[in-house]
């Protein structure tokens, strides 16, 4: 008898035991994500250092090209901002440059290499489209601007353009 | 001999009844209510500040109230005549790194009106003070009178009234730290919903 007492006690302890763990599947969770994205306020500086500089005696066959990468021609530019910070840039990849007399334009097709320190034999080439960076430790970087342009129809004169490119902080 | 046998027994058989009539109630409470609730997001199921404000500079602060189109909408259905209770485990800070780390605080509100729609939902919402994590509020409140008898268990060919209860999730970022770094700051809020015990 004083068994069969201890065998019902041990069947309610296992119900016991069995009705929390089935309440414990009673729960249902979700996760929300919380986000910002929080956008830097101080802003880069780009700086002209030095226009491209282009005359016929450079032509060849009526095109003239300048490497970015080596020529002393090259336009030269450098962005302050903030050290190590990464940005996005990318530019226009062709500009039409026009007389200064109003007579005829020009197709000027760009290419860009950049470095971190202004050393331009060792930039790397950058696409027109979109192209992640990072600055220095001194919060520098440095582009080289070249380009190829045809000027076996071209009038005499002067021809100026302008270079667009963008940055900003990822 | 025999006399010390028998008080043995006695003490342990008197210890597993006091065990088992303690754990009674969970079992008339926890069986019935079976895992029937069902918690979902309206929305993305991201609370977004930049909702609120699309360029969120270093320095600011924004904060998304509970009347804000940017407000994270979840639904609770349930036994319409069973409480819940809800927990809600919300980080301090969002992080873009271990070191890119900025403050947050999450509030929660919730509305029990019977509504069918979070838009009216949200005019009759009660916000949680802030602080609290944990809220029990039946799926459905009563309009008036005394509380009505216990619910009658769900069993084969029977199950309660459900209803719809809605969560409204919304809080302040910042303030933005002035070198705070650029990028996308994320952190996670767990939800817990489920039947009340008492």
């Amino acid at each position: 008898m004083k068994i069969l007492k201890h065998i019902r006690c041990l069947f309610i302890l296992l119900l016991v035991h069995t009705s929390m763990m089935l309440s414990a599947q009673n729960k249902t969770s979700v996760s929300i994500k919380a986000q910002a994205t929080v956008i830097d306020r101080s802003g880069i500086e780009l700086i002209t250092l030095k226009n491209m500089d282009i005359d016929l005696s450079m032509a060849r066959d009526g095109k003239i090209y300048v490497s970015a990468l080596h020529d002393a021609q090259a336009a030269f530019m450098m962005v302050k901002g903030r050290a190590n910070a990464r940005f996005r840039i990318k530019y226009a990849p062709e500009v039409y440059i026009t007389n200064s007399t109003g007579n005829g334009t020009l197709l000027l097709k760009y290419e860009m290499y950049g470095y971190p320190s202004d050393n331009q034999g060792a930039g790397e080439p950058i696409d027109a489209t979109e192209k992640i960076l990072q600055m220095s430790n001194e919060s520098k970087y440095y582009f080289w601007i070249g380009g190829r342009i045809d000027i076996s129809n071209a009038r005499p004169g002067n021809y100026d353009g302008e270079f667009t490119i963008e940055i900003e902080y990822m | 001999m025999n006399q010390t046998t028998r008080h043995s027994i006695l003490l342990f058989t008197f210890i597993y009844l006091l065990a088992g009539n303690v754990a009674a109630q969970r079992i008339s409470f926890g069986l019935y209510t079976a895992d029937d609730i069902v918690l979902t997001p309206l929305n993305l199921g991201i609370l977004n500040f930049n909702d609120k404000q699309p360029i969120i500079l270093s320095g600011e602060t924004v904060t998304i109230n509970l009347t804000d189109n940017a407000v994270t909408i979840l639904t609770i259905e349930g036994r319409a005549d069973m409480d819940v209770t809800l927990t809600i485990d919300a980080p301090a800070t969002l992080d873009l790194d271990v070191t890119n780390i900025i403050p947050v605080a999450i509030r929660f509100a919730y509305s029990n009106s019977g509504a069918t729609t979070d838009i009216t939902a949200r005019a009759s919402a009660i916000e949680v003070p802030a602080g609290f994590t944990s809220v029990t509020f039946p799926i459905k409140r009563r309009t008036s009178g005394l509380p009505a008898p216990p619910p009658t268990p769900g069993q084969t060919g029977y199950s309660g009234p459900t209803g719809t209860a809605y969560l409204f999730l919304y809080g302040t970022f910042g303030q933005v730290p002035v070198n705070a770094a650029a990028g996308n700051y994320t952190g996670n809020i767990n939800i817990h919903v489920e039947y009340s015990k008492y």
